[in-house]
C-alpha cells in the first residue's frame, strides 16, 4: 500500500501534458505478459463463429469452427471440442411477431430441414414474400398452416401445434417451447430437441411455466411461446454409439476417468426450488477504465 | 525445472503488478462535476483524447488517371432505382413451382400435350437405323467425348459422412446436354428431309430479356436457352378461349413473387436474339439444360418436379413474351395471333416436354383470356449409360423420347 501511495505522489499531470510522446522503454524479456482468458459458460460459444450477412437470409451460412478456442486470444477455453463434420448454419428467427389486434397472421410451413448445428430440426416458413426459419415442433410437416398473434383474449385460445401466442392467451396445461424470457428481449428458452415446458397456473399478470428441468418460473403474460414440443424427440434416446460418431459430432477424445464430484452420473434428489419470477434483463455494465502501468504489456482485451 | 517462478513467488514487484491488474480497472463514478462545468458553459473533453489527438492531415488524393473507378453497388450507382425489380434468371426456381408460375404468368395448366401434337407424335414411325444412331449419340455424349473436367459431386460413403471420396473427372453436365441436343437435332434433320429442314434454324445460347408488370409489381426475366430452334412459319395456335373462365390458383398466405430476388440496381430492356429482317425468326422449340448443381433453391434443398416444370414454363413464357414485344411493341395486351413455344428440358438423361401458348400480356389483373401451359410428360432416355467393368454400357434405351423430340421438330400446329 505504501508503494502505491508513493507512486501516486510522484504522478504529475503537468509533465504528462507537456511531454506526452515520452514512454519508458523496457527490455522485452522483463515484460510480464498477462492474457485475459475468458471462462466458458458466460454466454459465448467457442464451437463456431457464424458469418452473418447484413440482411436476413435463408441461405445456409458459412461458419468458422473454433475448436474451443477464444477467437481474440487464440487460447483454448473449452476443452474437448474440435474436428467433426462441418455443417452450414441456418439462421433461425426466434421472435414470432404477430398482430396485436384482429385475426392472427397465417404462415405456411414449406419444409422441415435437418440442421447439423443444433439438435432440433428447423422449419422453413413462408408468409407474403418472406421466408424464414423457425424451430420445428414435434409433428410439423410441409404444408402445415401455423398462426401467430400477440392478442390476449378473455377466453384462452384453442391453439394448434406450431402456433405462437402470448402466454396469457394459452390455456393451462398447454405444452410450449421457444419461450420468450422477457417481452421484446431476444432470448428464448426451451429450444433443444424434444424439450417442452408446461403452463401450470396463472396469477396477476404472470403465467407460471414448468421448464424442462422441472423448475417453475413465472413469466409475464405477454411473453410469446410456441405451442407443442420441439422436434426430433428421439434425440435424447439415441445413443452416440461409437467413438467415431462422437468425433463426427465435433468432440475430441477424452479419458474415461470417473469423476465423483462432477455430478455427471446423476444428481442427488432434492426438493425443487420454489417458483421464481423471471429476472428482467439487467442494465449494461458501466464501462471500466484500464489504468496503465508502463512495465505491464497488456493485451487489448485485458 | 524452471526455478524463477518459485523464486519470484514473493517478489514485491510481481505482486504489485498482479495487484495492479485487478485494481487498475476502475469504473469512474459520476460526482456531478461534468454537469456543473457544462452549466457554467465550460466544454468538457476527455483528457486522454485531448493529449493523444493529432492535427488533421491534409488529404492526399491519388490521381488514378485512366484507371477505372471501382464500382460501388449502393444508392450512388447510376442504375439505382427506388422501385425494386423482381428478377428471374437461369439459376432461379420458384418456391411453389407450377401454381406460382401460373399466377406469375396468368396461365392455366393442362396436363398432357395438345391433342393434335399427341396424335401427330403417335403416328410417327421412326426407322430402326435412327434408333441405332441415337444410341451411339447417347453413348458419345455421356462416355466417349474427350472432355475431362472435375465433376461437381462430392460423394461420401453411406454411413460415413466424414469420409470423402476423391473427385471424379469426366464430361461436364452442360457439355453432355449440348452434345445430346446437337446430335439429336442432326438426326431430326436427316429424318425430316430438306423440305422441313430448310424451314428450321438453330441458335445456341440465345438471350431473352423481357420486363413486365404484374399486379403493379415490376418483374424482369433474363434467361438463356441452351439451343433455340426457330422456324420460317409460326406454329398454329390452338383455340383456348375457354381459358377465360378458369381461375388461377390461390397461393395464400404466400405472395406470387416469393423466392424471386429483388434488386434496386437494374436496367430494363427488351432482348430477342433474332432481328425481324431474318426470314427464320418465329419461335419454335427451346432446349433447356438443368443441372442440380447450378439451379438451386436459396435454402439449398433439392429442386422438386413441380419447380422443374415451372422453370420450363417460365422460360417458354419469356421467349414468347419477348417475341410478342418485338412484334407488337411494348404496350401489347391481348395478342391477335397467339404465339406458341415448345419446350424440352434436359435433366441429365431425362427429358421434360411442354408447350406454352401466349394469348395475352395484359397481366395487370386476372380477368380476360389467359395463357396456356400444356404440361407434357417427363421421360428417361435410358436407364443406365456408364462404363461397367471397363466396358461402355447403355441399358434401357427408351425409343419414345426421340419420337417426342422428332414430333416437336416436325410440328407446325396443323
Amino acid at each position: 500500500m505504501a508503494s502505491l501511495v508513493k507512486l501516486f505522489q510522484n504522478c504529475k499531470i503537468s509533465g504528462l501534458l507537456t511531454n506526452s510522446a515520452k514512454c519508458i522503454v523496457v527490455p522485452e524479456r522483463t515484460i510480464y505478459k498477462f492474457i485475459k482468458k475468458p471462462s466458458p459458460g458466460t454466454g459465448h460459444a467457442y464451437r463456431r463463429i457464424v458469418h452473418y450477412p447484413k440482411e436476413y437470409t435463408v441461405k445456409p451460412l458459412d461458419v468458422t469452427n473454433l475448436a474451443g478456442r477464444d477467437p481474440v486470444t487464440g487460447r483454448v477455453v473449452a476443452k474437448g471440442i474440435g474436428g467433426g463434420i462441418k455443417h452450414k448454419f441456418h439462421w433461425v428467427v426466434f421472435t414470432r411477431d404477430g398482430p396485436k389486434e384482429g385475426p392472427p397472421q397465417i404462415e405456411r410451413v414449406i419444409d422441415v430441414i435437418f440442421d447439423g448445428c443444433r439438435t432440433a430440426k428447423v422449419a422453413l416458413v413462408a408468409v407474403g414474400d418472406q421466408l424464414k426459419y423457425i424451430i420445428a415442433s414435434e409433428n410439423m410437416k410441409p404444408g402445415d398452416i401455423i398462426k401467430t398473434s400477440r392478442f390476449i383474449p378473455r377466453i384462452p385460445v384453442r391453439a394448434n401445434e406450431g402456433d405462437a401466442y402470448p402466454l396469457g392467451a394459452l390455456p393451462v396445461n398447454t405444452k410450449i417451447h421457444c419461450l420468450e424470457k422477457n417481452p421484446g428481449h431476444p432470448y428464448h428458452m426451451i429450444t433443444a430437441a424434444g424439450t417442452y415446458g408446461t403452463i401450470t397456473r396463472k396469477f396477476g399478470e404472470h403465467v407460471v411455466v414448468q421448464i424442462p428441468s422441472k423448475i417453475e418460473i413465472a413469466f409475464h403474460q405477454t411473453c410469446m411461446a410456441t405451442v407443442g414440443r420441439v422436434s426430433n424427440i428421439e434425440h435424447g434416446r439415441t445413443p452416440v454409439g461409437s467413438a467415431t460418431r462422437k468425433r463426427e459430432l465435433g468432440y475430441r477424445p477424452r479419458s474415461g476417468l470417473w469423476q465423483r464430484k462432477t455430478g455427471k452420473h446423476g444428481r442427488k434428489i432434492r426438493k425443487p426450488p420454489p417458483m421464481r419470477i423471471a429476472k428482467p434483463p439487467g442494465a449494461p455494465e458501466p464501462k471500466a477504465i484500464r489504468l496503465t502501468e508502463p512495465t505491464l504489456a497488456l493485451k487489448s482485451n485485458y | 525445472m524452471r526455478r524463477s517462478a518459485a523464486l519470484f513467488a514473493q517478489h514485491g514487484d510481481f505482486m504489485f503488478k498482479r495487484h495492479w491488474l485487478i485494481k487498475g480497472r476502475r469504473v469512474p463514478q459520476d460526482d456531478g462535476s461534468e454537469a456543473y462545468l457544462k452549466s457554467l458553459g465550460i466544454e468538457v473533453e476527455d483528457a486522454l483524447e485531448y493529449v493523444n489527438r493529432k492535427p488533421p492531415l491534409p488529404k492526399f488524393v491519388v490521381d488514378r488517371g485512366w484507371l477505372p473507378q471501382k464500382e460501388v453497388f449502393d444508392h450512388t450507382h447510376p442504375l439505382w432505382k427506388e422501385e425494386k425489380c423482381h428478377e428471374f434468371g437461369d439459376e432461379n426456381v420458384l418456391l411453389e413451382g407450377i401454381p406460382q408460375a401460373q399466377v406469375l404468368t396468368k396461365s392455366i395448366v393442362i396436363d398432357g400435350l395438345p391433342p393434335n401434337v399427341q396424335q401427330f407424335i403417335k403416328n410417327i414411325e421412326i426407322p430402326a437405323k435412327t434408333h441405332t444412331n441415337m444410341k451411339k449419340n447417347v453413348m458419345y455424349s455421356c462416355m466417349f467425348d474427350a472432355e475431362q473436367k472435375k465433376k461437381p459431386i462430392k460423394r461420401t460413403l453411406p454411413g460415413k459422412p466424414a469420409h470423402y471420396l476423391p473427385r471424379e473427372y469426366g464430361i461436364s453436365e452442360r457439355r453432355q446436354s449440348r452434345l445430346l441436343i446437337s446430335k439429336t437435332l442432326r438426326e431430326c434433320d436427316k429424318l425430316a428431309g430438306i423440305a422441313i429442314c430448310s424451314k428450321r434454324q438453330v441458335f445456341t445460347d440465345a438471350l431473352f430479356v423481357v420486363p413486365f408488370k404484374r399486379y403493379g409489381d415490376l418483374i424482369q426475366m433474363e434467361i438463356t436457352t441452351e439451343s433455340y430452334l426457330v422456324a420460317k412459319t409460326p406454329i398454329a395456335a390452338l383455340d383456348t378461349k375457354s381459358s377465360t373462365d378458369n381461375q388461377l390458383p390461390d397461393l395464400l398466405p404466400l405472395k406470387y413473387t416469393i423466392s424471386m430476388p429483388q434488386e434496386n440496381i437494374y436496367l430494363l430492356r427488351d432482348e430477342y436474339p433474332i432481328a425481324k429482317l431474318f426470314s427464320h425468326y418465329h419461335p419454335h422449340t427451346i432446349f433447356l439444360h438443368f443441372s442440380p448443381h447450378e439451379v438451386k433453391n436459396l435454402h439449398e434443398t433439392p429442386v422438386t418436379e413441380s419447380q422443374l416444370s415451372s422453370r420450363s414454363m417460365l422460360k417458354a413464357f419469356a421467349v414468347a413474351a419477348s417475341r410478342a414485344r418485338q412484334d407488337y411493341g411494348e404496350h401489347v395486351n391481348d395478342l391477335e395471333k397467339p404465339i406458341v413455344v415448345q419446350s424440352i428440358q434436359l435433366n441429365g438423361l431425362s427429358f421434360q416436354f411442354g408447350v406454352f401458348q401466349l394469348n395475352t400480356l395484359n397481366l395487370g389483373d386476372d380477368n380476360g383470356i389467359k395463357n396456356v401451359w400444356f404440361n407434357g410428360p417427363t421421360l428417361p432416355l435410358c436407364s443406365e449409360c456408364a462404363y461397367k467393368l471397363g466396358r461402355p454400357v447403355l441399358a434401357g434405351y427408351n425409343p419414345d423420347v426421340f419420337r417426342y423430340i422428332y414430333g416437336f421438330y416436325r410440328n407446325e400446329g396443323t
